[in-house]
């Protein structure tokens, strides 16, 4: 089969869930003789224009053509964060001419749901697997900008509330006390004001919301077949979309495993975090878990991630920690080496305040059989994995 | 502290517990590690990735 794999973005340069996850099964189709293609956006906020030109390459052995996009300088930035016009009229010549028998899109974020259409009109069947929410929420993640949970069903307006909650604008307006005068309707009016969304504080935060939403929920109904990896995920579309959505468990690459030679030993519990280190991801309330006096005293925690992303945050933690010996930061690894962090970990945890979906290191870590604290417990068990045995409630 | 950085109220001691519970309760950890599930591997989701592929263009 001739298979078009769709990706935002894709390694060696992004290395989140959903790049590794394209990588795993593009070189795994690859693998069992398919005729497999990766196509993703790259650059995203570098380059001159919006559009920076189509690059075609090479990834261990995969073809990957990267469009080099910038989505700051586009026309209407804040549209082409979820349809945009130039992406669609490339995608049509492309998919003319390469004429795939299957699209599969792991993630649209970066090129908007026009291409949804695109893939359909060229007669084309497409998979879409649900990732993250991000056809249900600008931010992708369904997190209020107060760092509260929310599920989707807002009002179009609570979203841009939402959204310049998060800008500068209203930190700056927010210090004088002003913050409530986003919480009403002139927001809606400000959206439809094109120059508006090439200004600092409205790009990216002053989308018209109306029109984002009713778009990219009509958008879902055009795949094919839907996917999740979770029950979870699927639950949270279902609220908004009578659509079948069949869950199928991802699978895993782990011929890195041949590194893993045992647990190494020690006389205290070993605990780890691994993964991003971004507000997000809670290492914060893991830390500050971690420094109840009651803990520290037969058991370490070992953070790895790396520490240059967010540099503010880093700083947050090393304060938090302190003057904690049994807290580390450990720094970033090659994904190669996990096995070698992972036999250094009895306990992982993943303290993420946002919903998750199906976290690649829960997965990997229990290849080891770590057992996995997770960081759904407060959250009265709305979680994706609530169904095993071993999961702490 | 950045907004999306906020502790909510109970976060920290609820992960607390469950942290004390595992250093406490000498049972648990083996407890745990037997009721982990066997991790699916890539090549198994690719057979069925190429069965749903199939089943669309028939």
């Amino acid at each position: 089969m001739k298979i078009l794999l769709i990706s935002h973005f894709f390694p060696p340069k992004h290395n989140a869930g959903t790049e590794n996850y394209t990588f795993c099964i593009s070189k795994a189709l690859l693998a069992r003789s398919h005729d497999v293609q990766v196509l993703c956006t790259e650059g995203w906020d570098i380059g001159g224009s919006y559009w920076n030109g189509v690059v075609r390459e090479f990834h261990q052995s995969i073809p990957v053509t990267r469009i080099h996009l910038n989505w700051n300088k586009a026309d209407d930035p804040n549209r082409v964060l979820y349809d945009s016009g130039e992406v669609n009229k490339w995608l049509e010549t492309f998919l003319e001419k390469e004429k795939f028998d299957i699209v599969h899109i792991t993630s649209a974020n970066t090129f908007g749901a026009g291409i949804l259409l695109k893939i359909q009109q060229a007669g084309i069947p497409s998979i879409l697997t649900l990732m993250d929410f991000w056809f249900l929420c600008p931010s992708v993640q369904l997190l209020r900008s107060d760092g509260s949970l929310c599920d989707g069903r807002t009002t179009p307006l609570e979203c841009q509330a939402c959204l310049m909650a998060s800008s500068g604008l209203a930190d700056k307006l927010g210090q004088h006390g002003n913050l409530h005068a986003f919480n009403n309707k002139f927001l809606e009016s400000l959206a439809g004001l094109q120059f508006l969304a090439n200004l600092r504080w409205f790009r990216g935060k002053l989308l018209n919301m109306s029109e984002r939403k009713k778009y990219l929920i009509n958008a879902l109904e055009i795949p094919d077949i839907i996917l999740s990896h979770s029950k979870f995920v699927k639950k949270m579309f279902s609220k908004h979309v009578d659509l079948p959505i069949r869950v199928l468990r991802n699978g895993h690459e782990l011929s890195w495993m041949e590194k893993y030679h045992g647990k190494t030993r020690s006389d205290k519990l070993r605990f780890g975090y691994v993964g991003q280190i971004i507000p997000i991801k809670g290492v914060h309330i893991l830390i500050e878990a971690f420094n109840n006096k009651a803990i520290t005293g037969n058991s370490k925690l070992n953070i790895w991630g790396d520490l240059t992303r967010d540099t503010s945050y880093v700083e947050t933690l090393r304060l938090l920690i302190g003057n904690n010996p049994s807290i580390s930061l450990c720094g970033r690894f090659e994904h190669d080496d996990l096995a070698i962090v992972l036999s250094d970990i009895d306990v992982l945890v993943v303290p993420s305040t946002w919903y998750e979906n199906a976290p690649l290191v829960i997965q990997e870590a229990l290849c080891y059989k770590n057992p996995r604290n997770c960081d759904k417990s407060w959250r009265n068990g709305r979680s994706s994995h609530s169904q095993c045995e071993w999961f702490i409630i | 502290m950045s907004m999306a950085c906020y502790l909510r109220e109970g976060m920290s001691q609820t992960l607390a517990c469950q942290i004390r519970r595992i250093v406490e309760e000498p049972d648990l950890y083996a407890h745990l590690v037997s009721g982990i599930p066997k991790v699916k591997r890539i090549e198994e989701e690719v057979v069925e990735l190429e069965q749903i592929y199939s089943t669309l263009l028939q």
